[in-house]
């Protein structure tokens, strides 16, 4: 992507700056949202598109709304601005064995404004650029392609309202691809109790979701569509000045088209009389989540956090999930986290290596099969607010920068004859995110 | 059944513990206030961490991380 600046002066030729990381794209969007509103002789891309056409109206109105907190000083203490980028990078398919991997650049804007004393509106939109995201798949030889590339946008409002002890919550929120349409609504109440030591939380959200197929030659009809329901109950209590935990537990009940329409089961593959299916899944699943949750603040100014998950479904899939996080500060304005992740997965009941044309749902999910994953990476936050100052940039009351590197990679359990090893073992993804917030 | 099991004792066992512990006066709440002590320091990277994860693997929820769906492969 190149961008082209404004001529000075006439006859003077522009510069063209070649925008060759998607840091520095994300950087001239951020920088060039104000002038693209006004629809002046903004810069522009080498495609003749603008800034507006590029990423959007709503994300650009999200920034001018930033720039004029900070412009006007409006703002008041509790109000936030963020930009978060994520590159994300796989090299192996979880459904097919020869398939490439994906790759996948997202980012986030998220903004949350006072409006009154006790009520905060949110806003965010995000947009999702994947590739090699879907496989076509060759009935007769069951070979793989990439589909190229597929963006999903999303958004989501909330509105938030605190009276005495007790905080209310609403959001509603949509995304869209090419072939997934998903709209929600949820809702929140947390109530403060013992002197604001412990908090009681509910929450429930319901997602209408269709599903449409971009297979070649589809006959089934769609769009298909599912629809899900969560109930959340959460316990948080200081239990020292040092301490704080939280336990709770998520039940979430999806019913309708829960496969994946482009992918294509082969049926007995290792005989003679192999045979290829769509993939079918059950229509209902029952999820079951509880989470236990530890902060301990450590004398040498770093804190441990770790977290327990406990999953369990209705397909047959359990899981257990070990998090640690480690904060330490390495200065007054800057932190280091190191964390590690440990996850261990049982196959679906229904999931296994061979399929045949006796199973009731075929699949390649690889989600479903049996397997472990480990994810380990380091992060740094600096708070940017002094050396902001320094320089004589006043936006805001802090600034923080955030770097982090992950590594996520999965390995497969060999335990049971049938259900091992899925199409894809030894999946190993590496994931960069950069992210830049302000409280005003 | 086992799953209501365990939750209901967790649960037990932690309000159980919270019912016998002293409070934290607001003075002492200082480490608590500090970035570093919240239970979800970076919304934004929970979200996509879940979006990634769930992407990838059988299990999902119980962070409290909302969202719609997706057909993410």
């Amino acid at each position: 992507m190149q961008l082209i600046t404004r001529r000075k002066a006439k006859g003077e030729r522009p510069k063209v700056l070649r925008l060759t990381s998607h840091v520095s794209r994300l950087a001239a969007f951020v920088l060039l949202a104000p002038c693209s509103l006004l629809k002046g002789d903004c810069p522009r891309f080498t495609d003749g598109a603008s800034l507006r056409r590029r990423i959007g109206t709503v994300p650009v109105i999200m920034l001018l709304t930033a720039y004029g907190l900070v412009l006007t000083g409006s703002a008041r203490a509790e109000d936030r601005f963020s930009v978060k980028y994520q590159h994300y990078e796989d090299d192996k398919s979880i459904y097919y064995k020869d398939a490439k991997g994906v790759t996948s650049d997202r980012w986030l804007i998220a903004i949350s404004k006072a409006i009154t004393e006790k009520t905060s509106l949110a806003l965010n939109y995000g947009v999702d650029a994947i590739s090699s995201a879907s496989w076509k798949v060759d009935g007769v030889t069951s070979a793989t392609k990439r589909a190229g590339e597929e963006t999903r946008y999303s958004g989501g409002l909330g509105l938030n309202h605190t009276i005495g002890t007790v905080n209310y919550s609403a959001n509603l929120g949509l995304s869209r691809e090419n072939n997934y349409n998903s709209n929600y609504l949820s809702a929140s109440v947390a109530k403060d109790y013992n002197k604001r030591n412990t908090t009681v939380a509910l929450s429930v959200s319901k997602a209408w979701d269709d599903i449409y197929s971009t297979k070649i030659g589809d006959s089934r009809t769609f769009p298909m569509s599912k629809d899900t329901s969560t109930v959340g109950l959460s316990f948080t209590q200081a239990l020292t000045p040092w301490t704080i935990a939280a336990i709770g537990h998520e039940y979430t009940m999806a019913e309708g088209y829960q496969a994946h329409p482009e992918n294509v089961v082969c049926l007995d593959c290792t005989s003679i009389n192999r045979a290829y299916t769509d993939e079918v899944h059950p229509e209902t699943r029952y999820r079951n989540a509880s989470v236990l949750r530890i902060n301990r603040y450590l004398p040498w100014r770093g804190a441990l956090h770790a977290d327990y998950r406990y999953y369990h479904d209705s397909w047959g899939v359990g899981s257990n999930t070990l998090g640690l996080k480690y904060y330490q500060y390495l200065s007054d304005d800057l932190v280091l986290r190191l964390r590690g992740r440990f996850y261990t997965q049982g196959a679906a009941d229904f999931y296994f290596k061979n399929p045949s044309a006796t199973d009731s749902y075929p699949t390649i999910d690889g989600k479903l099969r049996e397997f472990d994953s480990l994810m380990y990476g380091v992060k740094l936050i600096y708070n940017a607010t002094k050396a902001a100052g320094k320089a004589g940039i006043k936006v805001g009351e802090k600034i923080n920068l955030d770097l982090k590197w992950d590594v996520y990679q999965q390995a497969d359990a060999i335990t049971s004859p049938t259900k091992v090893a899925g199409p894809s073992t030894g999946l190993k993804a590496s994931i960069v995110q950069v992210g830049l917030g302000m409280e005003f | 059944m086992k799953l209501w099991l365990l939750v209901v004792a967790l649960l037990s066992l932690f309000l159980a513990g919270c019912a016998s512990l002293e409070l934290v006066q607001p003075w002492e709440r200082e480490t608590l206030a500090d970035p570093i002590m919240q239970l979800e320091p970076d919304p934004s990277e929970a979200a996509f961490d879940e979006h990634i994860l769930s992407t990838r693997e059988g299990s999902a929820g119980g962070y409290g991380v909302a969202g719609g769906g997706c057909g993410c492969n």
